[in-house]
Order: structure tokens, then sequence, then C-alpha cells
């Protein structure tokens, strides 16, 4: 059997033998099992049999079991048995190897010895020869120690060499040092050479010097090598003296020694590195020389010339004068009104008497002393003849009229004459004191000239309110007897008017919204009711009228549109829009060209839808614009749109015009003859421009005084004087009576102050500012500047370093 | 033939009543398109004052504001012309009013003033342009010395002026001026109606200043009859050339749009042609068009002051045929002419015009020009340059005889004897003619640098069916620093040359003005810092040198060895000084207390 082969083991036999029977028996089993044999007559029996056979089996079975275990624990010893033994072979093996890498090493390390190459091979040692020469107790000696012995020989050899060479060194670098004291030395004998040449320039100095023993170095001690010597002949030509000096580097002490100069002295005894030789005192005075000059240029030279060029020319203006023409000090302007009364039916003494009590009566009535009245006989010039005549201002006419109960007078319309009617019987008395015919006439001037007063003191109290001069009766208490509603309305109207001026231009203009009235007879309207106004103020002003019909003149589209008025059937504009109704944007109204304001008068036509339009409340028609000229609306008069407006329906738009023009050049509106009114104008007029050109001059003054930058051209100065002197003597005409010779001089000094005032060079700005200039410079100022004045700066230390030395001394 | 009754009418229209006119205003429209879908419009006023009521001061139809200006600078005639754009001579023909009520580029002036001599005379001048400067808010008062010129052959007087009048005549030009909305509205503000009646209130400064070409003219001239009367007559005019298309675009919308694709008309001959590709067909009808679709507005009925005149305020050249709704209530004549039709308006209703579309049977004809004329500047560099001017004549008969005038800057420095001319006949062969073969006179004045300009007035002549080329060489001049504006580098304007044409039919009244272009001249410009840089780096190279110098002479010199041994001295030696006074005293004091 082939199992029988492969199991040897005795152990296992027994199991083989086991499990054969246990084969055998379960053949047996299968046998009594089986039914085909039918061995076994009934089954009982066969039941039987096969329990007794499996009994048998079962037992084999158990033993086969137990056999099995203890087979399977037999294996499990021997593999234990098997894993010790070769763990110990492991551990063997590994001792072995270590000693394998023991043994290479080792071998190595024998052979890198036995190779080594020792430095006493390559030393360079005295020959073998030599050595044993010198010591010849090594003779005997083996070769190591004979080795050891002539290394040990060599190093004290060595040793021996470099502490000679050591001390050589340092007798080098004391020798370098000795060389560089003496080269010092000789350098600073240069010095003293110099110096000693120097003084033998002075012959006195240098005779003394001669003389002191022991200050010229001794020419002697010149034993050793090594000192430099050096010579030189100073040859002075004044005193024919030949010296011939030599210094010695070892000798140098005592030149030092004889050198005065402190520092020097004690700069010798400190070592090197030395200081430098203080500065030859040409140098010193080269250096401020230079230095002067330099400045002596900026100074002298840059100075004037940038003076010159920026400076701005400044006439010289009478400044103090100026502002006493602007504070009322120089003139306090009079207003003498000359008052001709013509007594041609009196006898020349009661006329005389009449005329003085009235005079008197006038005074007592009059609290306003710049403005008085002097009555004057007509025929009793001849004392004046030869002095200028002074303007009259109104005639006076006394006219006798029977059957007068009281007095009465008339002021002509068209001249400036006042008759005054009475009754034969009122002449006064030469003996009384207070006749009432004096009274009334003196009340009736009093009366006409209320308003020209008022309105001149308004002018001097605005002007000088400011001021406040110590006039004995100041204008303003003249204005506080005047009523209030009187003041009022002459402030108003005295902010109303136009500034004066040489020329004004008139513009009237048709404005109407739609496309009719088209024409208008402006040539006649202008003719009636314009020119006369005109040629009665031509002593005053010059005028120019320019005339224009527009059309499609709408209101602006920000003005509030007029309203419809019920109960006055009327479309009405409230007063405080009418600051709105002229649409400046659109409507134009464009000023005259040339000199001169211009003085615009719009007659307005409204629509048809709109008509008529009046302002609210008052419902007029018409209205001044303050400063700027006069508005008049026309509403046709029966409702239907005119296509030309004729002469006569331009009558009373015209006639308001002129009225709006009275007040914009300022006239009074009292009384009602014009020429009167003319003749209070120019006095105004002139009171005006003589104030307004002083209050110019005050304005200049301050101007020049305060902007110190400006400059002033010599027109402008030329203007102030002739101002100056115009004023002056439109003072003087003032007081004197002579209004329009006033007037014309406050004209020219107005010009001339307003000119003055506005000359245009003055208000020039200059094209660079001063920081851009400076800024666009700096680059050249600045590295100029910081040399010099940091050398200027030295230089005034130093002198004041000497000046204090010297008082030290 | 056409074309000379256009301006016949034109002159009718500018000269309507002369003989009975005493004061009275007039105005009128023509409308005339031109090809390529152009529309020429031209607005006309004209109002007479008497001259006795202008010399006193009562203005009625004339302007105070232009009145007094007149006054106040003796100017008895006054030509002012505002232009932009070009006109395109080759497809809109001549030009209304035979070139004489249009200027070149920009602003153009020129008056006849009344002066003792020409120092008082160029005086008032700058007196006037100063005031119109105002007057119109343009840059006139930038015509100085050197861009007026006194023209001697190249404008005649207007007006009928005194013999005993002394008139000196001066032109000036500023080519470079813009003009727009703010010279339009003190140009309107001149009229009597103020542009809120009658064909001026079609004037918007949005829809005249988007033309194509447009000129505003303001003349004014003294005209007396036999008898003695004598008007004081302004002429105010303003003519454009709008772009139908262009001018129909809402005003909130005006991005062209391209036609929707059902609206497309396309050529069905081309090979390509199938559904998604098209060749635009050009339209051969004439375009619709309407007033207040191109002015955005319609005439608000007729200035009331116009009454009386009978004929048409607001005339249309188209052929008679042509389909023209106007707006019921306005009078329609047709002129035997066959291409002109006149409307009358009423004075309150707003009146229209609507031309719709039509198929174009006969178009207005438009004669050929008397000459074309082209000015340019050639060359290269900075330094030097060039002018060329090509005069053509279209004509195969007539030789032209004309003017030719022009006004260069001073820093355009000319070389009149480097004026060439060559010819080209209709063969095309150029030839090099000497010059002389055409200018029959020349007037010229030099320039003097600062002061004036060139004047160039040549008498010349163009032989028939030919084009002549004059050539001149010149030279640029350097300005200075503070001479250039603040746009240097655009270049600078040189003024376009007038050319005055007597009437080819001998009738010397009216000359034709035909205007070139104006030129931009670049002139070198230098770097604006310069003079910064300049002043800095001297500044500094002579502080630099200075410093060397002044050391030089100051500073006292050492060797490095003492420098150091005097430093160690100040410095270190003070330290130790004090340092040692402060121990001492410290000892001192110990010492002391000991």
């Amino acid at each position: 059997m082939a199992i029988r082969d492969i199991v040897v083991n005795p152990s296992l036999l027994p199991v083989l033998n086991l499990s054969a029977e246990t084969r055998e028996q379960c053949m047996q089993l299968l046998a009594v099992l089986d039914p085909s044999a039918d061995s076994y007559s009934d089954s009982e029996e066969r039941a039987l049999a096969a329990s007794k056979e499996q009994k048998q089996l079962f037992a084999l079975l158990a033993r086969l079991r137990g056999l099995n275990r203890d087979a399977i624990l037999r294996v499990r010893d021997t593999k234990q048995a098997t894993a010790e033994a070769r763990q110990e072979i492991d551990r063997l093996h590994l001792q072995l190897q270590n000693l394998y890498y023991e043994q290479r090493h080792l071998t190595g390390e024998i052979a890198a010895c036995e190779s080594y190459d020792h430095k006493y091979l390559a030393l360079p040692l005295i020959p073998l020869e030599e050595f044993l020469a010198l010591h010849p107790e090594h003779r005997e000696s083996d070769e190591h120690d004979l080795m050891i012995a002539r290394i040990n020989h060599e190093h004290a050899e060595r040793e021996k060499l470099e502490q000679a060479r050591q001390e050589l060194l340092k007798r080098k670098q004391a020798l370098i040092a000795e060389n560089n004291k003496r080269k010092e030395d000789l350098a600073s004998l240069d010095q003293d050479l110099e110096r000693f040449i120097d003084v033998s320039l002075c012959p006195g100095e240098f005779r003394a010097m001669l003389l002191t023993p022991g200050r010229p170095p001794s020419p002697s001690r010149r034993s050793s090598k090594r000192s430099i010597s050096g010579g030189i002949i100073v040859t002075s030509p004044s005193s024919k003296h030949v010296l011939v000096m030599i210094a010695k580097n070892e000798d140098l002490s005592s030149s030092q020694t004889v050198d005065t100069h402190p520092d020097y002295t004690m700069n010798v005894s400190t070592p090197s590195p030395r200081p430098p030789p203080p500065e030859k005192p040409e140098a010193i005075r080269t250096r401020f020389k230079v230095i002067a000059a330099f400045w002596a240029v900026i100074v002298f030279l840059g100075f004037p010339i940038w003076w010159k060029t920026t400076s701005i020319y400044r006439a010289s203006l009478p400044i103090p004068e100026m502002i006493d023409w602007a504070d009322g000090k120089t003139c306090r302007p009079v207003f003498p009104l000359e008052i001709r009364v013509e007594t041609p039916h009196l006898p020349d003494a009661e006329a005389q008497h009449l005329l003085r009590t009235t005079q008197h009566t006038l005074d007592d009535l009059n609290e306003f002393s710049a403005h008085h009245l002097r009555l004057k006989l007509s025929n009793d010039n001849a004392d004046e003849q030869l002095d200028e005549l002074a303007d009259t201002a109104l005639t006076v006419r006394l006219l006798p009229q029977d059957d007068l109960i009281n007095p009465k007078s008339e002021l002509q319309h068209d001249t400036t004459r006042l008759d005054v009617f009475y009754s034969p019987s009122q002449i006064p008395p030469l003996s009384s004191s207070n006749p009432p015919l004096s009274a009334y006439i003196a009340g009736e001037l009093q009366q006409l000239f209320t308003e020209e007063k008022a309105i001149i003191a308004q002018i001097l109290s605005n002007s000088h309110a400011a001021s406040a001069t110590a006039n004995s009766q100041p204008p303003s208490a003249m204005l506080s007897s005047v009523s209030p509603q009187l003041a009022e309305s002459i402030a108003k109207r005295l902010r109303r008017s136009m500034k004066y001026a040489d020329t004004y231009h008139l513009a009237f203009s048709l404005f109407t919204p739609g496309t009719e009235p088209s024409s208008w007879d402006i040539q006649a309207a202008v003719h009636d009711y314009i020119t006369p106004l005109l040629q009665a103020f031509s002593p005053i002003s010059n005028f120019t009228v320019d005339t224009q019909v527009q059309l499609y003149a709408t209101f602006a589209p920000t003005a509030p549109a007029p309203e419809y008025d019920e109960g006055h059937a009327a479309w009405t504009l409230k007063p405080e829009d009418l600051s709105a109704f002229i649409n400046a944007a659109e409507w134009p109204l464009s000023p005259s060209i040339g000199p001169g304001p211009t003085i615009n008068f719009i007659l307005y036509v409204p629509d048809a839808a709109q008509s008529p339009l009046v302002v609210k409340d008052s419902l007029a028609t018409s209205w001044v614009v303050p400063q700027w000229g006069g508005v008049v609306l026309l509403n046709p008069s029966n409702g239907t749109q005119l296509r030309h407006l004729s002469r006569d329906s331009l009558q009373a738009p015209f006639l308001t015009f002129s009225h709006q023009l009275l007040t914009l050049l300022g006239a009074p509106s009292t009384p009602a003859a014009l020429p009167f009114r003319l003749q209070t104008l120019t006095r105004i007029r002139a009171a005006s421009l003589l104030l307004s050109a002083s209050s110019t001059m005050g304005s200049l003054a301050r101007l020049t005084e305060s902007l110190p930058s400006i400059p002033i051209p010599a027109t402008v100065a030329a203007s102030v004087a002739t101002t100056l002197s115009h004023l002056t003597s439109a003072c003087e005409h003032l007081r004197r009576g002579r209004f329009q010779a006033a007037l014309a001089d406050a004209r020219i000094a107005e010009t001339e102050a307003e000119r003055s005032f506005f000359e245009k060079s003055m208000v020039g700005q200059m094209y660079f500012p001063d920081e851009h200039k400076v800024a666009v410079y700096l680059p050249l100022l600045g590295p100029i500047g910081v040399p010099l004045i940091v050398g200027l700066l030295k230089e005034v230390k130093k002198a004041i370093a000497l000046r204090k030395a010297r008082k030290a001394n | 033939m056409t074309v000379f009754s256009l301006l016949s009418l034109l002159f009718l229209a500018a000269f309507p009543s002369l003989a009975s006119a005493n004061s009275d205003y007039h105005e009128s429209l023509v409308l005339q398109p031109l090809p390529q879908s152009a529309l020429l419009a031209s607005f006309n006023f004209q109002s007479n004052d008497s001259q006795t009521s202008f010399d006193e001061r009562h203005f009625r139809y004339f302007p105070r504001a232009l009145g007094q200006i007149l006054r106040h600078a003796n100017t008895k005639e006054l030509h002012l012309r505002f232009t932009t754009g070009r006109w395109d001579a080759e497809s809109w023909g001549p030009r209304p009013w035979k070139g004489t009520k249009e200027g070149g580029t920009g602003v153009e002036l020129w008056a006849w003033i009344d002066a003792v001599d020409d120092e008082a005379a160029f005086a008032k001048w700058i007196t006037l342009a100063q005031s119109l400067s105002g007057l119109f808010c343009a840059s006139l008062n930038f015509i100085d010395s050197t861009r007026t010129t006194r023209p001697v052959v190249s404008f005649e007087p207007m007006g009928t002026h005194a013999a005993s009048d002394n008139l000196h005549l001066l032109h000036g030009t500023l080519p470079g001026e813009v003009v727009c909305t703010e010279n339009l509205t003190p140009f309107l503000k001149l009229l009597p109606c103020k542009g809120k009646a009658g064909v001026a209130s079609l004037l918007d400064g949005h829809k005249l200043f988007d033309a194509s070409w447009q000129s505003m003219s303001v003349d004014v001239r003294p005209i007396c009859t036999q008898a003695g009367d004598c008007v004081v007559q302004i002429d105010q005019s303003v003519d454009i050339v709008l772009d139908i298309d262009r001018s129909k675009r809402p005003r909130d919308n005006p991005i062209p749009r391209p036609v929707p694709n059902e609206q497309l008309v396309c050529d069905t001959s081309k090979p390509y042609h199938s559904d998604d590709t098209c060749y635009p067909l050009e339209s051969t009808s004439d375009k619709s068009w309407g007033l207040s679709e191109i002015f955005g507005r319609s005439i608000s009925g007729s200035c009331p002051l116009t009454e009386g005149s009978t004929d048409g305020t607001v005339c249309l050249r188209v052929p008679h045929e042509r389909e023209v709704h106007a707006t019921d209530g306005a009078v329609e004549v047709k002129r035997p002419d066959g291409y002109t039709r006149c409307f009358t308006l009423e004075s309150s209703t707003s009146f229209d015009l609507a031309i719709p579309e039509q198929e174009a049977t006969t178009q207005v004809p438009l004669d050929e020009p008397v000459l074309r004329a082209e000015r340019t500047i050639v060359g290269h560099g900075q330094e030097r340059g060039g002018m060329r001017i090509i005069f053509d004549n279209p004509s195969d008969t007539n030789a032209v005889d004309f003017i030719y005038f022009e006004t260069l800057p001073w820093f355009l420095r000319p070389y009149v004897h480097t004026l060439q001319a060559t010819i080209t006949g209709r063969d095309g062969l150029r030839r090099q003619v000497p010059a002389s073969q055409f200018i029959k006179e020349t007037f010229y004045r030099p320039a003097i640098d600062r002061e004036r300009g060139t004047q160039l007035e040549l008498a010349l002549s163009v032989p028939a069916a030919s084009t002549v080329t004059l050539t001149y060489d010149f030279e640029k001049a350097i300005l200075r620093y503070t001479e250039y504006p603040p746009d240097a580098n655009r270049g600078f304007n040189v003024a376009p040359a007038v050319i005055k044409l007597s009437s080819a039919d001998g009738g010397a009244s009216h000359p034709i003005y035909i205007r070139t272009t104006s030129l931009l001249l670049p002139l070198p410009t230098p770097d604006f810092s310069m003079p910064y840089n300049v002043i800095i780096l001297t500044s500094t190279v002579i502080a630099l040198a200075f410093g060397s110098i002044f050391n030089l002479l100051v500073r006292r010199f050492v060797t490095a060895e003492e420098a150091s041994a005097m430093r160690a001295q100040t410095l270190k030696s003070r330290l130790g000084g004090k340092l040692v006074a402060l121990r001492d005293r410290v000892k001192g004091k110990t010492a002391k207390t000991e």
C-alpha cells in the first residue's frame, strides 16, 4: 500500500492499523445493511446484526479519534523543538559574521598605519653627518632616538631665530616713527622761516631780532648724518642785511620756543596727527576782502538795480489836504442868496429902511446859517462894480396897488421874479422897527426857500454824518426844524435822482406786447414836451435823445401777471411787483454808447385784452424807477387798439415823462416856477458835486495810504491838484454867491476827481505774484545766497571774537 | 435761364419798392429743394427808416442798438456775415443771392466809415468792431490791425453815398469764430417782429445750426432816390441748406434707423437677389416734407408790419405739377416761369406747407456755376509751405474775368516771386505758363510783423474750358511765446479768399461773389514749459559756477590729515576739555567737603 510506504513512523503505525480495522468494520456494516445480499432472513435480525456491527464501528472510531489526537499533539511538540533548534543556529551564525567584520577592520587599520607618511620625514633638518658632528653623543643611539634628538635640536634653533626677527621689527617701527617726526619738524621749520622773513622785511624789527640773543637759530650741530638741513637766504632790500638761516631738525625745539605764538607751542607738544598750521594773516585778509567784495556788489549794485526795477512810481499827493476836504474842514459850503429888491415907487430912504427891517426879520426867522438870504436894493450896486457880481437868486419887485388890505405876492412863472403888491399906506414909517410889510415879505421869501434849504441841509448832513465836524451849527439842527414829511420826501427824492453827469442820454421807448401801435408821433412829442425842458437844463448838463418802437414786448415769464379787479374794471399790477415789470432780459434797453448814464422812459401800451392796466390801490399809471427812468402805462381811451399814437394822445404821457425827468435830475418840487427851480437845482448840484468830489478825494487819500503797493502815476497827482484848485474856487464862488461859476468849477472838480480815482494804471495787477517769482528763481538765489550768508556770518563771528580777545588783552 | 429767374426773384424780394418805400418792412422766405435731399431756405428781412429820423435817433424799424453803434462809429455802410459749413457747388449749383449775402467761414465784417484820415477811420473801425462784438455776442473785438485790410477793388459800396463823404473801406475776418445760437438770438432781436411772427418764427437755433451750410448776414446801407429821399436800409438774411432726412428725425430720437424690411425696395434684376439679400433701389420719387416737419414748427402768421405788401411772403420752387398742400387761407400765386409759387400769409393764423411724396417728372434745373475755385495749403514741414489755388472755368465759350482777394496772417510770409501758373485744358494736359498771362493786375501789400497781414488782390482772367492753378510758396514765422493761443497745436486759421466776378452779362451793378473755404495752417509750436526749464537750468548752472568760484576764493585748503586733526581738535578736544572741567569741579567739591 502506498500509504504504508509513506508513513513509516512507528508511532503512526497503530493509527494506520486501526484505521484499516475501522474500514473493515465499515465494510461489514455495509454488507449487513445491503438488502441485496440477503444473508439475513428477516429484518429484525438484520437490524440486530447491524446494530452490533455499528457498536463495534463506533468503538473503533473512538479509538481512532484518540489516536488522531495523540498524533496532533506529537506534531505540535515536534514543531516547537524544531523552532528552538533553529534559533540557536541563527544566533551562532550572527556571532560568526561579527567576528568576520572585526577581522577585516583590523586588517585595514594595520594597513593604514603601515602606510602613514609623517611630517618629520619632510622636515628640512640639517644632515645627519652635521648633526652627529654637533652632538657626537648620539652616535650610538638607535635611529628612533636619533631622529627625536634631531627634531628637538631643530626646534630650539628656530625659536631663537624668531626672537631675533621680532626685535628687528620693533627697531624698524621705531625708526619709521622717528623719521616722521623729523619730517614734521622740517615742515614747521618752513613756517618759522617764512615768519622770520616777514619780520625781516621790517628792518627795525629785524634788527631788533638780530640783536636779541638766542633768537636766531644756531647754525651748529651738524653732526648727525641723518639730519635734514635746509637753508635760506633772505635779502632785505631796504636794510641790505643778509641773513643766512639754517634750520635743523634736531634743533627745532630751540627755534620753536623762540616763537611767541602760544597755540603753536602747545600744538608742537602734542604728538601726530598734527593740526594744520595757523592761517596766514594775509589769507584771512584776502578772504575778508573777497567776501566784502561780493557783498559790496550785492548791496551797491544788486539791491539798487532790484529796487529800481521793481519799485513802483508813487507821485506825492497832498494827503492831509485831501482828507481835510473830505472831512469838510477846508470848506464849509455856504449859500448867501442875493435877492434884489426893486422899489420903483419908493423913495430911497424908505426903501432902505424897509430893506433893513425885512433883513432883520429874515435873519430872525432863519435857523440855518449856511443858507441865508441877503437883500439888496437893485440900484445900489455901485460899490460892487469892481467886484464880480453875485448871481441874483430872486428879484422882488414892490408894486404899489391901491385898495389892498393885505399885501399880496405873485411868483412869475417864466422868470425869477416875485411881485409884491402893497397899498401905499402900508409903507412903514422910518421909525417903526417891525413893520407888517417887512414881516410879510420875509415870510414869503422864507417859504419860497424852505424846500431848498431842507434839501441842502439834507445833503450837507449826509456828507457830514460820518465826519461829524465841529461846525458851529450842524446842518442836522436845521433838519429838525423841517417838518418830517418834507424831510422824508426830500430824502426819497435824493435817493431817486440820478448821480450828476455831464451828459445824460434819454431813451424813450414805446413797448407793446402785441403789434399795435407800431408808430408814434415821437418827433413832435419830443419837440413839444421834452426839448424846452432840456434847453432849460442845458447850463447844468447836456442831453441826447433816442427813441425806439418795440413790438412783442412781453412780460418776463417770472414776473407776476396783472390781475383783473372787478371793482375798478381794470387790470391791476401790485405795487410791490412793479420792480419786475421791466423785462430786462428781453427788452432792448441797452444803455447808450458814450459817457454818461442813460435815463429810460418807457411808454407801455397794454394789450387790448389787458386794458386798462393800472397800479393796484393807487390806480396810478406811471411810476419812477429810482436812478433808472420812468414808466407810463398808456391805456387806449376807448378800449380799441390804436395803430398810431398821435401827438395828442402822447401829450399826457410826455408831460409825465417831463415830471419824471425833473425828479430824476433832482430838481425840487416847489415852487411852480421852473426858472426858480432850476436855480435851486444849480445850487443843489453845486453843493452835491462839491461834496462828492471832496469825498472822492478823501477816498483816494485813504486808498493810497492803505495800499502802499499801488502805483500812483503823475496824471493822478495832476488830477488831484486840478480837483483841489477847482474845489477851492468853487467854494469861493459859493461863498460869494456866484452859483453858476461854482457849479462849473464843481463839475470840473468832480470829473477830475473821478478820473484820478478810476485811473486805470492804479488798479493794474502785477502779472506774476511775488511767490511765483521767488519759486522760479529759488534755484539761483538759494545756492548763491547760502554760501554768501554763511561766509558773512563766519567773518562777523571772527571779528567779534577778535575784538573780545583784544579787549581781554 | 431758370437760375437767372431765381436770382431775379431774390432780387425782387431784396429791392421790392425802392421808389415808394419810405419807412417799411418786408420779409420773405424762399424754399428750394436741392439735389441729394437738401433744401435751401433763404430768409430775408428788410426794413427802411428815413435818413432824417435815423439822424434824429428816432428808431422805428431800424434797431436802436445797431443804430447807436453805427452813429457812434461814423459808419455809413455795414456788412456783417456769420457763416458755417461749406457750400457744395458741385451738387447745389450757384450760390443764393449770387454770393453777395454770404461770408467766409466764421465772421466777416466790412464797412465804409466816414473819417478824416486813415488813423481816425481805423480808430472808428475798432470802436465799431468792439461794439458789434457786444451786440452779437461774437469775438469781433479780436479784429485788430493784423486782421484788418483795406481792399482796393474787391468790394464796392452797395448804397448811395454823398460825394462829400470821406469814406474808408475796412475789412476784417475771423475765420476761427464758431457761429452758434448766441449769435442768432441778438440777430432775431434786431427784427421788428422779434422772431415771434412772420417767417422769422421758423428760425430755431437747434435746426439752424444743424444745417449743412448756413449764413447770416446784416447789411446796412443808405439808399437815396433820384428825388433826394434817403432811407437807411437794414437787410438781414439767413440762408440755410438743410438735409431733409436729417431734419425730419425727431429731436428726442435723432439716431438714424435702418429702413424696415417690408419697406425696402429691392433691385430684383441683381443675380443675387433673393428673399434674404436685397440691393436697395434709389427712390426715384421726390421726398415728402413739410415746414413743421423740417423746422419743428410752423409759421405763426405774418408779421403785421408787412401788411400791404401784395407779393407772396413764402415762395416755393418746385415744378407746378408738384402737389403742395398749404394751410387754408393762404393765397397761392403761381409764377409763369413754371417753377415758382408764392403764398401770402394771414396775419393771425399759422401757416404750414406739406409736400407729399410724388414721382418726380421734372426737376428745377440748376445752372452751372460760372467759376469754381479751390484753395489749399500744400507742402510739408514746419518751416515752409505752399498755397495752391485752382480756378476752373466750366464754360466752353466765355473766358471769366474776376478779382481774387486774399488776406494772409502776418505769420504766413508768402514769396510772391514764386507765383507760378499752370493751365490744364479739357485734354488734361498740364502746361506751365508765366503767371502774367492770366494776371492782369496785381495789388500787393506786404505784411509787417505783428502789425498787419498780407493783402493780395489779383485781377485774373481764366480762358474758356480750362483750369488754371496758381501756386506760391510761403514761410511760416515763429511766434513769440505769448502769442500762441491755448490750442496752439490745432493750427491757425487762414481767412478764405474772396472772388468777385463782374457779371457775365455786362451788368456791372451786381457782381457775383465766391468764397473759398478757410484753411488751417499748422505752425511750429514750442514746448510751453520751456521758459521755466530754461530759467531753472540757467539758474542752477550759474549757482554751481558761483558756488565753486566763491569757495575757491574763500575756503582754506589743508591736507586730509590736517583736516582730521583739526576736526579732532575742535570737537573732541572741546568735549574732552569740558569733561575734565566737570571732573575737576566734582573733585574740587569733594575735596572741599573733606
